[in-house]
């Protein structure tokens, strides 16, 4: 799930079962007209805070993507680069040289032409306020420089291409030098008027609800939806209703039976999609020395039915995902149409997963749990208190595995302990067993092996580390040639399904609802084009500039 | 004046306390915030953003002692920091946009249903044994039974969703201009009317029922009987003889009810999506948040600890005996 699960806290499970309860309405469609605003709601929130700093990882929703922009914006699900303020980039040097084209005559919302000098101001910044650069761009990057107006040359210590891609060119807001040269630490500074490139500009803001107006000289064209309004809600329950009334028209949060809520209310009009945005995975710390035996994974993946925790677990939104642990259908490219069969997809057959393990010489103790050599196969799983899906998913597999013999505790965390258990910050190392949590993911699946299998993986939960699957990342990320990267893509991901160094589950799900009643152009499942979800700003943007009034 | 001035000690001792908890606790969260915050973006943050987070929030593994002193002196002097789930909003910026509205529904509620309840209480008790007496304490205390957040839910679908009748979020319309004027006000009257009902029909039961209770011992007083056979009339008998002595105890509920006010109602807010305090509060507890928890207990626990300070005097007015340490006479 998304970071909307914060909602979690108290009962908000409860209220949203109650709303669930009551649904159901016949509601007509407010009259198509031209120029209506949209209105956004990306997750619970609470009162807004007025800070539109695109250095803050809590800033409003749209202060990144809508207000401020980056060099490009790299597509998770499409899989496709977007331009936004650079129009092309190069990669030259053994790859260790990126040289950008800026769009040229590009304005800040203030009038004062924006040039190269304010990216390489940006970066800079980064430097001088490491507390700033939430991407660490700086222990990649050798330097930043502007080559006239409208060309800016990154070098990099050593090639790093999905790096400078998804970090650098598409992660690094630029902000305008003349406004931010006299601020100071910029992580200090709450920005109440904020002045960037984007196709939007503040345009109101109380702690309600605030507004943003298209940007009359954008430079990409001015967009079609005149006004983007923000307003504040604090629990699912009460956006799942406004949103059904039609007083919201994009939103990003998991409602609960979705089609008596929300479609049922409107159906020619409110829809939904739900792509995958990334592989929740059942990791086994590698370290214990029963959870490094391939034989107790493949067991246990063997035992556990994807389909029902996918219907039980996760009410169908998110479904059973795949050995080779790539996000499907977003990676589709990536896939070796040569990849033997049985890695295509998991089965179910407890029968089978018992064989393995009496074949790797365990044997049922008088407890009914199996054992060999007296270690018995008994794990604590850990999973955060209040994530009810992944709750229910954890019991489901506590079930799932005592029928072949493997004793499970759940272990439910508040999720900071859950946190510093499996990913605490270096040098500590992972402490636990059993763990079902997300994985970070990028345009590329490298993004994903790279966090979870590389020894300096920035999520390398299962404590993995197998010199030859280094080797195929560290080429991925020298090499520009795209043949290249694909083999190594293949051969990670067929060591991946054949080794499971963790056990993937579900797909997680990226939350999206819009009503269509004003605009069309939305991304659908049929037009996958880009991440259709309010709370990935980059594409937000992007898409509102694509809608277009209905006639 | 020496019951006074061990009031005074014991309150700077309890805040002394109060504030102390208030740092320990926290930190004895496992985790940190820089986590905590990672968990909320769930990998849609670069990994990496840990250790900046942690620069920015400060988080210093400084000698605990030093921190203790820092944060006393912080509190002491008003400077409350940086929020870390708003960072850098000031604590003091968050508080001040969401505490006003806590306290002015809240407040205004708990005063009417006082007001209310005790009046009720009075009337029910003098006519102990009718009809009323019948029915008001069983209808508000099945009232009082049903959660908060359910009738919430159920008004917000109903009131709100299916019949129009009153708005479903916020605290004020956003079409209206904030500032002292009459749509302002009516709106937040409209914003806040069916909050105040879910509000009051939670807590009138109480007030009734405690005074009712109350008044029916001191209606049985010798002195009461007395009145009664001396020809006092039926107002004055009711009011000042019975309800003044009947109406202390129901003195300490209000001090224990205006003191939790701030605390307040954290999922009815939730669900009506109002401007209030609680979901700053709920939230600075997940994620974390050291500076707005140590904030918004602060002011928790001085309020509690003011408002009691104040009943205490009351009490000591108003009761003698109290003043003099328990001699009844």
């Amino acid at each position: 799930m998304s970071k909307h699960r914060m909602v979690s806290i108290l009962a908000s499970s409860a209220l949203t079962a109650a709303a669930v309860a009551m649904a159901g309405a016949g509601l007509t469609a407010s009259a198509a007209t031209a120029g209506q605003p949209i209105a956004i709601q990306t997750g619970p929130n609470g009162n807004f805070q007025d800070n539109f700093n695109p250095y803050s990882s809590t800033a409003d929703p749209g202060t990144d993507g809508l207000i401020y922009e980056t060099l490009f914006y790299f597509d998770n699900i499409s899989g496709k680069t977007f331009d936004v303020l650079g129009n092309s980039f190069k990669f030259s040097h053994g790859n260790k040289v990126v040289t950008v084209n800026l769009h040229p005559n590009v304005k800040w919302s203030d009038g004062t032409p924006f040039t190269a000098q304010d990216v390489v101001f940006s970066f800079d910044q980064l430097k001088k306020y490491p507390a700033a650069d939430a991407n660490g761009v700086w222990t990649q990057l050798q330097s930043v420089k502007a080559v006239g107006k409208n060309q800016v040359v990154f070098t990099f210590k050593a090639p790093n291409g999905p790096f400078a891609e998804q970090y650098v060119l598409g992660g690094t807001y630029i902000v305008p030098q003349h406004i931010w040269k006299s601020l100071g630490d910029p992580t200090k500074v709450s920005v109440t008027k904020p002045v960037g490139t984007g196709p939007y500009e503040l345009s109101s803001f109380s702690p309600q609800l605030y507004k943003l107006t298209a940007n009359p000289s954008y430079y990409r064209g001015v967009s079609k939806v005149p006004e983007v309004d923000f307003p504040a809600y604090s629990s699912n329950a009460s956006a799942d209703l406004a949103l059904a009334k039609g007083d919201l028209q994009w939103t990003g949060i998991d409602i609960p039976n979705i089609q008596q809520t929300f479609v049922k209310a409107d159906p020619a009009h409110n829809h939904y999609w739900f792509p995958p945005s990334n592989v929740v995975q059942l990791y086994t710390n590698l370290k214990d020395p029963l959870l490094s035996q391939k034989a107790v994974r493949e067991a246990m993946s063997l035992a556990i039915d994807r389909n029902k925790l996918s219907a039980e677990g996760e009410t169908g939104y998110e479904l059973p995902a795949v050995p080779t642990s790539l996000v499907m259908p977003n990676n589709k490219a990536w896939l070796d149409p040569k990849l033997p069969k049985q890695y295509n997809s998991f089965s179910y057959n407890s029968t089978a997963a018992e064989k393995i393990l009496t074949q790797a010489g365990f044997k049922k103790d008088s407890k009914g749990i199996m054992a060999k050599g007296g270690k018995e196969l008994s794990f604590t799983l850990d999973v955060v208190a209040g994530w009810s899906d992944w709750d229910e998913d954890a019991l489901l597999i506590k079930q799932e595995l005592s029928q072949i013999g493997i004793g499970v505790n759940v272990n439910q965390m508040q999720f900071g302990a859950y946190y510093n258990a499996i990913a605490p910050a270096k040098p500590a190392k992972p402490n636990y067993q059993l763990a079902i949590s997300w994985t970070n993911t990028g345009p590329t699946p490298y993004t994903l092996y790279y966090n979870m299998l590389d020894p300096n993986g920035n999520f390398n939960v299962p404590q993995f580390n197998d010199p030859s699957v280094t080797g195929w990342l560290n080429d991925f990320a020298r090499t520009a040639n795209p043949a290249r990267q694909r083999m190594d893509i293949f051969k990670i991901q067929s060591y991946f399904a054949q080794n499971l160094p963790a056990i993937p589950l579900l797909f997680g799900a990226t939350w999206y609802e819009y009503n269509d009643a004003n605009y069309t152009g939305w991304p659908t499942q049929k037009n996958p084009w880009i991440n259709p979800a309010p709370y990935t700003y980059q594409a937000a943007a992007i898409v509102l500039e694509h809608l277009k009034p209905v006639k | 004046m020496r019951y006074f001035l061990n009031r005074v000690g014991f309150l700077l001792l309890s805040l002394w306390a109060a504030m102390t908890l208030n740092f320990v606790l926290p930190r004895m969260m496992p985790g940190n915030p820089a986590e905590a915050m990672m968990a909320k973006f769930q990998g849609q943050l670069s990994p990496q953003a840990l250790t900046a987070l942690e620069k920015q929030f400060g988080l210093t593994n400084g000698p605990i002692l030093v921190q203790y002193f820092d944060y006393m002196r912080s509190m002491l002097t008003g400077h409350w920091g940086l929020s870390f789930s708003y960072y850098p909003t000031k604590v003091t910026t968050i508080m001040s946009t969401s505490l006003p509205w806590t306290l002015g529904l809240l407040g205004i509620v708990t005063l009417i249903s006082v007001a209310f309840g005790t009046l009720v209480g009075i009337l029910i008790a003098w006519k102990r044994g009718g009809v009323a007496d019948g029915i008001i304490p069983i209808v508000t205390m099945f009232l009082q039974a049903i959660p908060g957040f359910w009738l919430a839910l159920v008004m917000v679908y109903f009131l709100g969703f299916k019949l129009g009748w009153f708005p479903m979020a916020h605290s004020y319309g956003n079409s209206v201009q904030v500032g002292y004027n009459v749509n302002y006000l009516f709106s937040i009257m409209n914003h806040g009317f069916m909050p105040a009902v879910v509000v009051f029909l939670g807590g009138v039961s109480g007030w009734i029922i405690g005074m009712r209770n109350n008044m029916m011992t001191t209606l049985g007083e010798d002195y009461v009987v007395f009145a009664e056979a001396k020809g006092v009339s039926k107002s004055r008998l009711i009011f000042a003889y019975a309800a003044r002595n009947a109406l202390l105890p129901q003195l300490t509920s209000l001090a224990i009810a205006l003191s939790s006010i701030i605390g307040g109602q954290i999922l009815i807010e939730q669900v009506f999506s109002y401007q209030g305090i609680g979901y700053q509060l709920t939230s600075a507890v997940s994620n974390e948040d050291y500076p707005l928890i140590q904030a918004m207990f602060l002011v928790i626990a001085v309020t509690a600890l003011v408002i009691n300070f104040i009943v205490d005097m009351l009490y000591g007015r108003l009761d003698p005996r109290v003043r003099r340490g328990g001699a009844t006479s």
